[in-house]
C-alpha cells in the first residue's frame, strides 16, 4: 500500500479537532439557551401573576371595604353621607363594634381610613336596595385606585364562578363575619383562619396552579440539561478516539464548574439582616476611635454634648487586645 | 430536607417603643397582639430546634423587647446548650441593657447584641421612636455590650427623617466599639405601613447615603442588611451591595413568633403553622404563594436575575410598587 492513500480508517487530525469543537460549541450554545428559556419563562410566569397579598393587608382592606359597605347602607338608609360609623351606631350594632375597634387605631389612622372610604364613589352593585336577582352593573375597570384596593375585594369585581362581587358577598365573607360577630381581629396565630376566605383560597388555588407549572418547567429544564450533558459525553466516548474523548470531557467538566460557579456566584449575596453569624470582633484601637468621633465632631454630624457622654465611654472601653 | 443557617425567634410581643418605622407584624392595621409563651413552653420551643443544631448557624431572639422577660438568660442558658455550634444574637433597643444585665447575658451565652441607632442626634433617635432619653440609653448600651465582651452589631433604619444622618450615627457606633454597621432602607411592614410613603427614602437620598457608606466602609465594617435593587440607585451597586432576599433558600430567616407560630422571615405576615405543634421541616416545606415571584414592573429589568426584585414582603404589604421609582 503506498504511504500517499488513505487508510480504511481513516480519523484525519482536522476532522478529529473539529468534532469535539463543535460539540463543545453545541452543547455551550444548548446550555445558554436552556438558562435563557429557563429565565424567560420565569420572567412569563412572574408577569402573568398579580401580586400575593398577605392576610393583614387582606385583613386591613376587608375592613376599609367593610366601613365603605358600612357607610353606604347607612347612607341609603338616611339619604345622606354620614361622617363615621358612629352615626348608625344605632342601626347597626356589629359594624359599631368594628367603629370602637378602628377607634382604639393611633391617630390619624381612622382618618386616613375615613377619607379613603368618602372618597371612593358610589357603585350602584353596592346598593343593598337592589331586588334580588336584578341585573348587575358592569364591572369597574380592572385598576388599584390610590390605596392599592385589590380588585377582587372592590365590590362590583370579579368572583370566581362569573358573578360580580357585591356587599352582600363582602357580608358574607368569613373574614368580614369573623370581625363582625366578634368585634376584633383574629390573633397571628389565626391568620391562617383568614386564608380560609373563598377569594383568597381562589386565588390560593390560582397559585398554586402555577407553581405546578413553573416547577414542571424547572423539572424538564434540568432534564434536558442533563440529557445534553449525558449526549456530549457519550458522543465524546463513542464517536472520538482516546485523545479527542479526553478533550471532549475536559471541556464538557470545564464547563460544568463554570457553570456552577456562575449559579452559586449570582446566589451569593443575600440580605445579611440576620445573617449575622459572620463578622469578627472589631481590632480598632482606643485612638483610632477617638479619632473617628473627632471627625464627626468636627464635620458637624455629631453633637458636642453627644461626643463628650461618648468620649467617656471610649475610655472606659479595653483596648481590644485586652478583652 | 436541609434545614435553615439561620433563625429569628420574636419572644415577645412586648416593647416599651412606638417606632414610626416599626415592621412587627402585629402593629401592622388591622392586626392583634399574638400571645405569649410561657417559660416553659419556650423551654419546651428550644427543644424543637434540636434537629437543626448542625446546620444553624445563627439564632436571633428578638421581639417586641426581648429583655422583658424575666427569663431571658435561662432561656440563652438552654439555647447554648442544646445549640452549642450556633452564634446567639439579640435585638434589643438597648432600653433596658444595664451594665449587669450585659454581662449577665454574656455569661449565659449571648455571642452579638444588635442595636439599633437611628442618629447621632438624640432629638432625631427619641422622636422616631417615640420615647425621650432613648438615644441616650442606646449609647449605654452599646458601652455595656463592649465591657461585656460580646459583639456590637449597630442597625441604622434609613427613612426620609433620618437618612441624612447616618454618616453621624455610624461614625458614632464605629467609635463605641461596634463590630459591625447594618444599613437597612426602611422596608413597608407593620406599624410602617400607615405612613410607608411619607417614611419611605427618595431615591436621591439613598444615591446620598450610598456615597457616604463608601467612604465610612474605609472606617470600619459596613454592611447593606435589606435589598437595595439598583433601579432605586443612579450608579451600580457594588458587587457585594446588589442583595436579594434570601427567602426560599437555606440563607433565609424563617420567624418564630411570640405564640410560638412559624413565618417565612420576620416581615411577613403568614403563618405556617405553630412550631409546637409542628416540626420545622415540615412547616418550611409548605408552599409560599408568591415570596420568590418578580413583580410585572421587574419583569424586563437586567437586573432582576439577580436583585430578585427587592422584599417581597414590603412589596405586598405596601400593596403596589415600591421600588423601580426612577425609570
Amino acid at each position: 500500500m503506498s504511504k500517499d492513500q488513505p487508510t480504511s480508517v481513516d480519523l484525519s487530525p482536522r476532522r478529529s479537532r473539529a468534532l469535539p469543537i463543535t460539540l463543545t460549541i453545541l452543547l455551550a450554545a444548548g446550555w445558554f439557551a436552556t438558562w435563557e428559556t429557563q429565565a424567560y419563562w420565569a420572567s412569563r410566569s412572574a408577569g402573568s401573576s398579580r401580586s400575593y397579598y398577605s392576610p393583614a393587608v387582606q385583613l386591613a382592606r376587608v375592613e376599609l371595604q367593610l366601613r365603605a359597605v358600612g357607610l353606604r347602607r347607612c347612607a341609603a338608609r338616611t339619604g345622606r353621607l354620614p361622617r363615621t360609623l358612629a352615626q348608625c351606631a344605632a342601626d347597626m350594632p356589629r359594624l359599631s363594634q368594628l367603629l370602637d375597634f378602628h377607634d382604639k387605631k393611633p391617630e390619624g389612622m381612622s382618618h386616613f381610613y375615613l377619607r379613603a372610604v368618602i372618597n371612593e364613589p358610589w357603585r350602584p352593585s353596592e346598593d343593598p336596595t337592589r331586588p334580588k336577582g336584578a341585573r348587575l352593573a358592569p364591572a369597574p375597570p380592572p385598576s388599584l385606585d390610590y390605596l392599592g384596593l385589590p380588585i377582587h375585594y372592590r365590590p362590583g369585581a370579579a368572583k370566581p364562578d362569573g358573578t360580580w362581587l357585591g356587599s352582600q358577598d363582602l357580608l358574607a365573607d368569613p373574614v368580614t363575619q369573623f370581625l363582625v360577630h366578634e368585634g376584633g381581629v383574629p390573633p397571628p396565630s389565626k391568620q391562617p383562619f383568614l386564608l380560609s376566605s373563598v377569594f383568597l383560597q381562589h386565588r390560593e388555588a390560582e397559585q398554586r396552579e402555577k407553581d405546578r407549572k413553573a416547577s414542571n418547567i424547572r423539572a424538564m429544564e434540568f432534564g434536558g440539561l442533563l440529557g445534553l450533558v449525558l449526549a456530549g459525553v457519550l458522543i465524546s466516548v463513542l464517536w472520538c478516539g482516546r485523545r479527542i474523548r479526553a478533550v471532549g470531557i475536559v471541556s464538557i467538566s470545564l464547563g460544568s464548574v463554570l457553570a456552577f460557579l456562575v449559579t452559586a456566584g449570582s446566589c451569593m449575596f443575600y440580605a445579611t439582616c440576620y445573617a449575622m453569624a459572620h463578622f469578627r470582633s472589631s481590632s480598632m484601637r482606643r485612638s483610632d476611635r477617638m479619632a473617628i468621633l473627632e471627625q464627626g465632631v468636627k464635620r458637624g454630624e455629631i453633637p458636642k454634648e453627644v461626643a463628650r457622654t461618648a468620649r467617656r465611654y471610649i475610655e472606659a472601653l479595653p483596648e481590644p487586645k485586652e478583652r | 430536607m436541609t434545614g435553615p443557617r439561620s433563625l429569628v425567634w420574636e419572644v415577645t410581643a412586648r416593647c416599651p417603643l412606638r417606632c414610626s418605622h416599626c415592621y412587627n407584624v402585629w402593629t401592622a392595621p388591622g392586626a392583634g397582639m399574638p400571645s405569649e409563651l410561657s417559660p416553659r413552653a419556650r423551654l419546651q420551643l428550644v427543644e424543637r430546634l434540636l434537629p437543626l443544631r448542625r446546620g444553624l448557624r445563627a439564632l436571633t431572639l428578638g421581639g417586641g423587647e426581648p429583655l422583658l422577660l424575666d427569663d431571658l438568660e435561662q432561656l440563652v442558658v438552654r439555647i447554648h446548650k442544646l445549640l452549642p455550634r450556633t452564634r446567639i444574637s439579640l435585638s434589643t433597643s438597648g432600653l433596658l441593657l444595664s451594665a449587669s444585665r450585659a454581662l449577665a447575658l454574656a455569661r449565659a451565652g449571648v455571642d452579638v447584641v444588635q442595636l439599633t441607632l437611628l442618629s447621632a442626634r438624640p432629638e432625631t433617635h427619641d422622636e422616631m421612636v417615640g420615647q425621650q432619653g432613648a438615644h441616650e440609653q442606646v449609647i449605654a448600651a452599646l458601652a455595656a455590650v463592649k465591657q461585656a465582651g460580646m459583639l456590637a452589631a449597630v442597625f441604622f433604619v434609613a427613612t426620609r427623617r433620618n437618612i441624612g444622618e447616618w454618616p453621624g450615627a455610624a461614625r458614632l457606633a464605629l467609635a463605641l466599639g461596634a463590630d459591625a454597621l447594618m444599613f437597612n432602607r426602611f422596608q413597608p411592614g407593620g406599624r410602617g405601613l400607615t405612613r410607608w410613603r411619607e417614611l419611605t427614602p427618595t431615591p436621591e437620598q439613598l444615591d446620598g447615603a450610598m456615597t457616604r457608606t463608601d467612604e465610612l466602609r474605609a472606617l470600619g465594617p459596613v454592611q447593606l442588611g435589606t435589598a437595595l435593587p439598583p433601579c432605586e440607585l443612579s450608579q451600580r451597586p457594588g458587587k457585594t451591595d446588589l442583595l436579594r432576599c434570601p427567602i426560599g433558600t437555606r440563607n433565609a430567616y424563617p420567624t418564630i413568633g411570640p405564640d410560638g407560630a412559624l413565618r417565612p422571615c420576620n416581615h411577613w405576615p403568614t403563618v405556617l403553622g405553630s412550631l409546637l405543634e409542628q416540626p420545622l421541616a415540615r412547616l418550611l416545606r409548605r408552599p409560599e404563594p408568591g415570596l420568590r415571584r418578580l413583580p410585572p414592573e421587574c419583569v424586563s429589568c437586567r437586573w432582576a436575575r439577580r436583585c430578585g426584585g427587592g422584599c417581597p414582603a414590603a412589596r405586598a404589604l405596601a400593596g403596589q410598587a415600591i421600588y423601580a421609582r426612577r425609570r
